[in-house]
């Protein structure tokens, strides 16, 4: 429509010029009688109408000028204000589509109804990716993993557009990376690159210079900083009016319904498309003028945008500062989460072996322990750079001459993560940290992390080389998952001497594997814990077959909790009083009978 | 009527529906809310002003007997107007859109 201007044309040469039509189909005289005569089965869309050049006119009566014919040529903003007012083809059905703010200019043109589209669903978000990537399956998953545990990302999802180009940015990333399976996204490239082209591609009229993007990262601070996420019209005083525009067509912001504000004054709130929107903005203006927002009023991901933001600038300093300014305590994310968090977005593996020794008291408790509560599969990806910093820091300490003894309080021994929803991406990528030459962990913990048979067996090459102690408490592994580790338990290099699968679905079957595996002379397993499963006297008839064979090590059975009987209790008995039996410590309260 | 092209067999397989309300979505800042509480907000509505079919949008409301003849349909950048609009202008032609309908044109 804007390029036929002030063009004088007549309702049928303006629906020729549709873009539904084509060079082979056109509205010739019979047809355009019909659709004269039949109006009512006529729906026109207008598209776009914020991206008109004429919207006052249409808005006004101005088109009252020229006769309400079908036949007559008038100008195009004529025919649209008529069309909309049912003045001619009255008994079509009009729509317009508009963006919220634009929209509100219309407010003298009678609509019988309003419409406005939210958006997705968390529901919806998913469905598109499914479809996106219906042709690669293993993509699908990993994006969909990606995005829907991470509840930034999946709000900001809600926008058909960014859904699309997070994914087409994941989908190039897995492309030039070597497995499918690996996602290693910063969260900041990403909206860095995201933004970019949803800033490139949707701005009709004219892009926001680099000066305006800089006066709006200062007020997205500045709200944040009041903890404000709506302002209005007067809050934006520093931008210049062609500013105000590019930014309202750059679909950065968003306005809201028009209401009133006193007797006569109606206005409207503005706020930023997302939340997170705001935060990059907010990050990229504390990184330019080198503050460091206080962290009770912002967010994490304030902290983790900054980094992000610094990678590019290799500030050490700031970055330091940055570090130190994370609080001991910070609402329900552990502080040392966070930090991992911040120094992947920073990247700088130098840098990082530099702060785990600086402040080693966040990064490890005293007895070379390291723990994390709640974690998702996106966490692990902070969570392994942690581990990989720290084996970098033993291989450099291994390859100097001399060692100070006081370095060995940084070593990480043992990795604890609890109640917390892990799939197979998330603790695949933290045991390939942990399987790395010099990581020092021998002590694995997983307890109640939803873990099933396929994480397990993600495992198992760690439990064949160097897990001393392994805890799966409380998931939901089965026969298959142990199968796969009593196979680990044979292996020659295997170290295992504490196994603790309490709380999981094994039944005898499992036990009958395990038994096996006990019995190999490879196997040094000492203590093992099979509370509240399901393992009834068949399974305990097997273990304690297992128990009377010479190079079974247990010293330690823990049976509590399962479905064992007399007949159970008498098999293991006879064990006991077997020579070779080597068990000190019997644990089998809560029987179906007494004994 | 000319069908748009190759593209369309794309839009089909891609298109999902999305959230459509009556009125405007209020833009409120709920002060109490938690971080996790205001993203969770994006992706939903209102259910009483919810739109669950898109031909609730062509057809009367419950106090007016006849059907809307101007609609207004907005939403942020990116939001899917365009692409909605294209899919209701297909459904229309295609008669998709209502079962009682009489053959459309456009």
């Amino acid at each position: 429509m804007n390029l036929l201007r002030d063009d004088r044309v007549t309702l049928r040469e303006l629906l020729n010029r549709s873009s539904v039509l084509n060079e082979h189909s056109n509205i010739d005289e019979s047809l355009f009688e019909y659709i004269v005569n039949h109006s009512e089965e006529v729906l026109i869309v207008m598209d776009g109408f914020d991206e008109s050049s004429q919207q006052d006119y249409i808005a006004s009566d101005l088109d009252e000028q020229y006769p309400n014919n079908v036949q007559e040529q008038m100008p195009v903003a004529a025919l649209c204000a008529k069309l909309i007012k049912g003045r001619i083809l009255a008994g079509s059905i009009v729509m317009i589509t508009s963006r919220p703010d634009e929209s509100d200019r219309m407010n003298r043109i009678h609509f019988d109804r309003f419409v406005e589209i939210t958006g997705f669903s968390e529901q919806q978000v998913k469905e598109y990716i499914g479809k996106y990537f219906q042709e690669n399956e293993s993509m699908k998953n990993t994006v969909l993993d990606h995005i829907t545990r991470n509840e930034e990302l999946l709000s900001f999802a809600h926008i058909p557009v960014l859904c699309f180009l997070m994914c087409s940015y994941m989908e190039y990333m897995l492309k030039e990376s070597v497995s499918t399976d690996a996602l290693s996204a910063k969260t900041s490239d990403l909206y860095f690159e995201v933004l970019n082209r949803f800033v490139l591609e949707h701005n009709k009229k004219a892009i926001p210079s680099e000066v305006t993007l800089d006066k709006l990262s200062e007020l997205a601070a500045q709200l944040l900083l009041e903890k404000r996420f709506l302002f209005v019209e007067e809050d934006m005083k520093k931008f210049s009016l062609e500013e105000v525009e590019s930014l309202r067509a750059s679909g950065l912001l968003h306005c809201g319904p028009p209401f009133r504000k006193f007797f006569s004054e109606v206005t409207k709130h503005f706020c930023f498309t997302h939340l997170t929107l705001q935060e990059y903005l907010a990050a990229r203006w504390f990184v330019k003028k080198k503050e460091i927002p206080s962290t009770h009023t912002v967010s994490s991901m304030v902290m983790q945008f900054m980094s992000g933001i610094l990678s590019k600038e290799k500030e050490n300093v700031f970055m330091n500062k940055l570090l130190e300014a994370l609080p001991s305590s910070n609402g329900s994310k552990d502080i040392r989460l966070i930090s991992a968090k911040c120094l992947t977005e920073y990247e700088d593996k130098e840098f990082a072996k530099f702060i785990i020794k600086k402040q080693h008291r966040r990064y490890s408790d005293g007895q070379g322990g390291l723990q994390f509560d709640m974690l998702t599969d996106v966490d692990c990806i902070a969570v392994s750079f942690l581990l990989d910093t720290f084996s970098a820091s033993n291989e450099e300490e291994a390859g100097k001459k001399h060692q100070t003894f006081a370095e060995e309080t940084f070593i990480v021994k043992s990795l604890r993560i609890k109640f917390s929803k892990l799939t197979q991406s998330g603790v695949r990528r933290i045991c390939n940290s942990l399987e790395k030459d010099f990581c020092a962990v021998t002590e694995l913990e997983l307890s109640s992390c939803l873990l099933n048979d396929e994480c397990a067996d993600c495992i198992k090459g760690l439990v064949s080389s160097k897990l001393t102690e392994l805890i799966l408490n409380g998931e939901q592994i089965t026969d298959a998952g142990v199968a796969s580790l009593s196979k680990a338990l044979q292996s020659s290099i295997c170290q295992l001497t504490s196994l603790n699968l309490n709380s999981n679905q094994i039944t005898d079957a499992g036990v009958v594997s395990l038994s096996q595996a006990l019995q190999s002379s490879a196997c040094q397993v000492t203590s093992l814990n099979l509370w509240a499963n399901e393992i009834t006297d068949a399974g305990v008839v097997s273990l304690s077959q297992a128990l009377q064979s010479s190079a079974c090590q247990v010293t330690s059975l823990n049976l509590r909790g399962n479905q064992i009987s007399d007949a159970g209790v008498v098999s293991l008995s006879q064990a006991l009083q077997s020579s070779a039996c080597q068990v000190t410590s019997l644990d089998l309260s809560v029987l179906k009978s007494d004994h | 009527m000319a069908s748009p092209t190759i593209s369309s067999l794309r839009t089909d397989e891609i298109f999902t529906h999305l959230l459509i309300q009556r009125g405007r979505k209020p833009v409120v800042d709920n002060h109490d809310a938690g971080r996790k509480e205001r993203l969770r907000q994006y992706g939903e509505v209102n259910e009483t002003h919810r739109v669950k079919h898109c031909q609730e949008i062509f057809l009367p409301s419950t106090d007016r007997n006849d059907i809307p003849k101007s609609i207004l349909l907005t939403g942020k950048a990116g939001i899917g107007k365009t692409l909605f609009s294209q899919k209701m202008m297909r459904d229309w032609a295609d008669d998709k859109l209502f079962q009682a309908q009489t053959n459309p044109r456009f």
